[in-house]
């Protein structure tokens, strides 16, 4: 174990000293404290280099304290929970945990990709644009890996995630986004109100910048002062308190995405609890309190490790307790930054040096320093650092140039308000003289914004303003807001300097340091022409990744904006949009993964398919029975061949519950039935069954299928198992829309029936057996449809319809009924050696048959192309009637639907294949159309197809090429109609 | 009954079959308790154009309860009506066998009415926890101070559709399809495991 803690004060700080956290960093142990995060840890052990730079593999420390940390990114515990790019600066503190930095070979003090830095001349932007062009070829076999190596950002787990994850969703009033000074006290007045109120807060511990603040707030220290408030919201049953947790994105409706990290603070989830839970918010206000972050200034040797935000300098001090440095000096352009440094002084830091780029700064803050033996060097500037990690700066002055001693640099240009969730419905901020900084400008409906995000700098006026906020966030609502007291807190007068970028200074000086984007790139972005900020994020890079620019984007276009000569503002800013912060994909899929992507639908028969051997396959939603193998089939064409030919000979099965099936009931079914079906129904007697066929509103087939008349006011639909949904929503807006005069009522009875098909010469001799009433020809003719009764006095409706080409019924039971009824079909067909069979072998016989499915209703097709242009109804009209007539759905050059035998019967064929004439080169000029189903027909004994070609049934008999680039395969088919099988029917009427 | 006391409480399960009874996830008494009935005879009754109101009256009247065209849950002895949509309703009775009959008897030509006794599986969901396991996958505001008995929706939890009304102040009351049984029960258990959940399934081994 290294030196443990040597750098932490003795006293102080939001730390447990009695509860010590051991763990390591690139196999090194040390030791924090509950309430430190990784970085306060590091920093307390002296660990102050963490990680290599992107691009130049420049070595690189702790920069900040929180989640704008551009540098201090780590791979996070190992094996299946291996987590790249997690900052050091947000995680917090667990027994037992293992970081290792990133981006770095062979170890992180010496690596072999710093000479990157030798090569920076050729690396500056847009280096990839400029480098990696020629030849072509190269781009994703050498250039793509080359690339990844180098410029990596820490490796994911190979293995699949151990953790679940989960979503939720949270209803309320009023939403505070940030548990700061602002946010606490928002959430305290809109929660005194009655309000429902969620206080969502991405620290372990709320209090934002109060946690920081070496003074007292209501007579009390503000930690906790903070403490208190918090305690007091957590009491409350009407206000949730949601700390670990950061909002991410403003959607619509007042609905915000927050990623809540349940259990990232420990080594393992505890026993069934999630690792991380996604949350989708609605709320019918929200006050944004996201505070602000501090941005530094550009100069020579900024990214050496021991340079830091001033306010993290106060942060590690005032909450962690820890020293980031023995000896440090300030560069900065405002007053906060000085009393940061005087209350880090006051708390045991040794602060020696203050560089500020003024010439005029405050008396009392001078005399404030010199007190404490501060040096001040006004009117200065820090023009480069040295050290592997910092050991001196060069300082530039009115009288020269002078090497101070520091190990460590705090930095401060001020401070930029966090108005990231205002941007999401594409509000611009707006830039304010008065901080020099972007303010939030047009916010998403309803939402708010309070304290340090709106530019409010003071720790007094951020209390005021976000109890103000949230009581007017509440009373909007109609909730009566109690009076409030706000604590009284006098806040210092604030001054800045806006200043930038030290020009001249020696060495990079970096603008981005995730993206090792310099001071240097800007200016060569500049040179060749771009000149708008969202040209200049993607062309250097700067401001993207995963800190998303927080701490460089205002900086970096100020440096344009000074080349340019244009102002700031007239220079504007890239647009922030979701998510604020990284949210991982298994919180996106939540449950959702696996077998669990979603939701299985099973038939009636799943269980009693399962005990017969099936073989499932998803097809949409339901899981359902491909084939049922046998002992000693080799393969499934073996498998679907004896299925097909089983039933052709005697009898088969199969469960069709999957079909939608739709009620229609009232005095104008027919009618309406004659409107959305391109052939007649009016006439469709009482106990007849009728095929026919929808289309869309725009001429194009929607599905088909059969509808039956059970009596004068009573029809039962069904629709093909794809379409079940949305030709239900289809008729309903018909009926809710078009047509409400007509009275039809829909219900959906796609669940309450189980419906079997029956199918094969001995088809009726099963039934019989099963059915309690009569099925002989004359009583269930062809398309007949009864109700009636099976299996001694279950409720039944029968139809003698056929996919197949075969002898057919469909019996429909109640699906409890279901399995029962498989059983004794089965049963009722052991003498004639009765097949299950599956969807395969469905498929295989409706081919044969040549009626159309799924492949041929693609949504491209109309009426005549599928050889249903006889069928269309010209006495009436019905949708898609008047568009179908469109010259290019009408054109008679359309590839239309007929069947393809190979000319060479031992060859396959192969769905999507295209048709060409003979001899017309393969291009897309000579396409004829394309295969749409194949299948093996063992009633021919050779392959068949199905398919549309131009003008298709005028030219049967001819021969054309069948073309599949894909499988590397062309074959000479020859044109045939689409019935392999009886294209008489005497079958199906037998 | 079976204790899946592993730290993936769906692990080991089949996720083409509806788990079995038993006792899920963390130690202790259950936050939530699933129960999935014997399916009470439900009928969708479907108002015909311009009856919207009389067939109301007349479902109130003939069960004794204040049924009214909204989306909420009128509860009685005999029947328990939830409105599902304008002039839609699902009527639920455990003592009405032939209850679609029963309905058209008393309707005639003012409603179209179908039977819907197997197209439902039933779970009631009862136990503290309740809210906070349907929050994981209702994307309505069902906390329990604005989701009161007798309210009532038709909504999707975990791309399932579901109808779910609030029985009492412990009770939830959930219908959803017969098909989807087994992947809402993987979904409750998963989302319930945190809690401890108590899976009775008073149909096992159906279908």
């Amino acid at each position: 174990m290294s030196a443990t803690n040597r750098n932490r004060l003795s006293a102080g700080g939001l730390i447990d000293r009695n509860q010590t956290r051991g763990f390591s960093f690139d196999g090194t142990r040390h030791r924090g404290y509950a309430g430190d995060t990784l970085a306060s840890a590091l920093l307390a052990n002296g660990v102050r280099l963490v990680g290599r730079s992107f691009k130049y593999h420049r070595p690189r420390g702790i920069f900040s304290a929180g989640a704008e940390e551009p540098n201090a990114l780590v791979e996070l515990r190992t094996g299946a929970r291996r987590e790249p790019n997690t900052r050091a600066t947000v995680t917090e503190l667990y027994d037992g945990l293992e970081a290792t930095s990133q981006n770095r070979w062979p170890s992180l003090a010496l690596d072999a990709l710093s000479l990157n830095r030798f090569l920076a001349p050729f690396l500056g932007a847009g280096f990839y644009y400029k480098t990696f062009m020629w030849p072509a070829a190269f781009w994703e076999k050498v250039y793509e890996p080359i690339i990844r190596r180098a410029a990596g950002l820490g490796r994911a787990a190979l293995e699949e995630d151990p953790d679940h994850y989960e979503k939720a969703t949270a209803f309320c009033d009023v939403l505070v986004i940030g548990a700061g000074p602002a946010g606490l006290m928002a959430a305290l007045t809109a929660a005194r109100s009655g309000a429902r109120v969620i206080l969502a807060d991405e620290d372990f511990l709320p209090g934002g910048g109060l946690n920081a603040e070496a003074g007292d707030v209501d007579r009390q220290p503000a930690p906790a002062f903070a403490a208190g408030i918090a305690a007091e919201l957590a009491s409350l049953p009407n206000v949730r308190v949601m700390t670990r947790t950061s909002v991410f994105g403003v959607y619509d409706g007042g609905t915000y995405g927050a990623l809540e990290r349940v259990s990232d603070h420990l080594a393992v989830p505890a026993p069934f609890q999630p690792r991380q839970r996604l949350w989708r918010i609605v709320a019918r206000r929200a006050v944004l309190a996201a505070g602000a972050t501090e941005r530094p200034i550009v100069f020579g040797g900024n990214d050496r490790p021991g340079v830091m935000l001033a306010g993290a300098v106060g942060t590690y001090v005032q909450r962690h307790a820890v020293l980031p440095g023995r000896n440090i000096a300030l560069f900065a352009n405002n007053d906060g930054a000085w009393r940061d440094m005087l209350a880090a002084q006051a708390a045991g830091a040794h602060v020696e040096t203050i560089v500020d780029v003024r010439a005029e700064v405050a008396p009392e803050l001078i005399a404030a320093a010199q007190a404490k033996g501060i040096r001040v060097l006004k009117g200065a500037q820090v023009i480069a650092t040295h050290g592997r990690t910092l050991r001196s700066l060069e300082v530039a002055t009115a009288s020269g140039t002078e090497r101070i001693a520091a190990d460590t640099l705090a930095v401060s240009g001020g401070w930029s308000p966090c108005v990231h969730l205002t941007c999401h419905h594409g509000g611009k901020p707006a830039w304010n003289e008065d901080i020099a900084a972007f303010v939030p400008g047009t916010c998403p409906p309803g939402l708010s914004v309070a304290g340090a995000a709106k530019g409010i700098l003071g720790l007094g006026a951020c209390l005021r303003d976000g109890a103000e906020t949230g009581a007017e966030s509440a009373r909007a609502l109609g909730f009566t807001v109690p009076a409030h007291e706000v604590p009284e807190v006098a806040d210092a007068a604030f001054a800045l300097t806006p200043f930038w970028h030290v020009e001249g200074s020696k060495g990079a000086a970096f603008v981005d340091l995730q993206n090792d984007v310099t001071a240097k790139d800007v200016g060569i972005a500049h040179k060749e022409g771009f000149r708008s900020v969202e040209l200049l994020k993607r062309y250097t890079t700067l401001g993207m990744a995963t800190d998303q620019g927080r701490t460089s984007n205002v900086t970096g276009l100020a440096i344009m904006a000074s080349l340019t000569g244009a102002s700031i503002p007239e220079t504007g800013t890239t647009i922030f949009r979701p998510p604020y912060t990284p949210v991982s994909m298994g919180a996106l899929a939540g449950h959702h993964r696996g077998k669990d992507f979603r939701p299985v639908r099973l038939t009636p028969t799943h269980e009693w398919a399962r005990a017969q051997g099936a073989v499932f396959i998803e097809t949409g939603a339901w899981l359902r029975a491909q084939y049922f193998p046998r002992a000693g089939e080799k393969d499934w064409l073996e498998t679907v061949t004896r299925e097909v030919t089983a039933v052709r000979a005697s009898v088969g099965l199969i469960d069709v519950s999957t079909f939608g099936k739709i009620d229609l009931q009232g005095r104008d079914v027919g009618a309406f039935l004659d409107r959305v079906y391109i052939n007649g129904f009016a006439a469709l007697a009482v106990g007849k069954a009728r095929y026919g066929v929808m289309l869309r509103e725009d001429g194009l087939v929607m599905d088909d299928g059969t509808t039956a008349r059970l009596s004068p006011e009573h029809y039962v639909m069904t629709t093909t198992t794809a379409n079940a949904a949305k030709v239900f929503q289809h008729l309903e807006f018909c009926l809710q829309v078009l047509w409400p005069e007509l009275d039809v009522a829909l219900s959906s009875i796609s669940e309450q029936w189980a419906q079997i098909a029956i199918a094969g010469p001995r088809a009726r001799d099963v039934l019989a057996r099963v059915a309690d009433g009569d099925v002989s020809n004359a009583a269930l003719p062809f398309m007949g449809a009864v109700e009636g009764t099976v299996m001694d006095g279950v409720k039944a409706r029968l139809f003698r319809l056929s996919f197949s080409g075969e002898l057919g019924f469909e019996i429909a039971v109640p699906a409890r009924h279901g399995a029962a009824l498989a059983q004794a079909l089965m049963q009722a067909g052991e003498t004639f050696g009765i097949t299950p069979y599956g969807i395969e072998a469905l498929g295989v016989m409706r081919i044969e048959k040549g009626h159309v499915s799924g492949s041929e209703l693609s949504g491209q097709t109309t009426a005549g192309d599928l050889g249903f242009g006889r069928m269309a109804s010209t006495k009436k009209d019905y949708i898609g009637r008047t568009m179908a007539a469109r010259p290019g759905l009408a054109d008679p050059d359309r590839p239309a639907f007929v069947g393809f035998r190979p000319v060479d019967l031992s060859r396959r064929l192969r769905a999507g294949a295209h048709f060409l004439n003979r001899g017309a080169a393969p291009e897309t000029a000579n396409d004829q159309g394309y295969m749409t189903s194949v299948a093996y027909s063992p009633h021919l004994g050779h392959w068949i197809g199905l398919g549309l070609i131009t003008r298709g049934p005028e030219r049967l008999g001819e021969r054309v090429r069948a073309y599949d680039p894909v499988r590397g395969e062309e074959i000479e088919v020859e044109i045939c109609a689409p019935g392999f099988i009886d294209p008489e029917g005497v079958r199906l009427r037998g | 009954m079976a204790d899946h006391s592993s730290h993936d409480p769906l692990a080991g399960l089949r996720f083409d079959r509806v788990p079995p009874s038993g006792t899920y996830g963390a130690d202790g008494e259950p936050g939530v308790t699933v129960t999935i009935p014997e399916t009470p005879f439900i009928a969708l009754v479907v108002a015909r154009n311009g009856f919207a109101e009389s067939v109301t009256g007349r479902l109130g009247r003939a069960f004794g309860l204040e049924v009214a065209d909204r989306t909420g849950a009128a509860i009685g002895a005999a029947a328990t009506v939830v409105g599902t949509g304008p002039g839609r309703f699902l009527v639920l009775s455990k003592t009405e066998p032939d209850l679609a009959g029963t309905l058209r008897a008393l309707l005639g030509s003012e409603a179209a009415v179908s039977e819907q006794d197997d197209a439902y599986v039933t779970f009631d969901l009862a136990g503290e926890k309740t809210p906070d396991l349907l929050a994981k996958g209702a994307l309505i505001d069902i906390d329990p101070r604005v989701f009161l008995p007798g309210d009532a929706a038709t909504t999707v939890i975990a791309h399932i559709g579901v109808t779910l009304w609030r029985v009492d102040e412990a009770t939830w009351r959930l219908l959803v399809a017969r098909s989807l049984e087994a992947s809402f029960t993987r979904f409750l258990i998963a989302s319930g495991a945190a809690f401890g959940l108590r899976l009775e399934n008073g149909t096992a081994g159906r279908g």
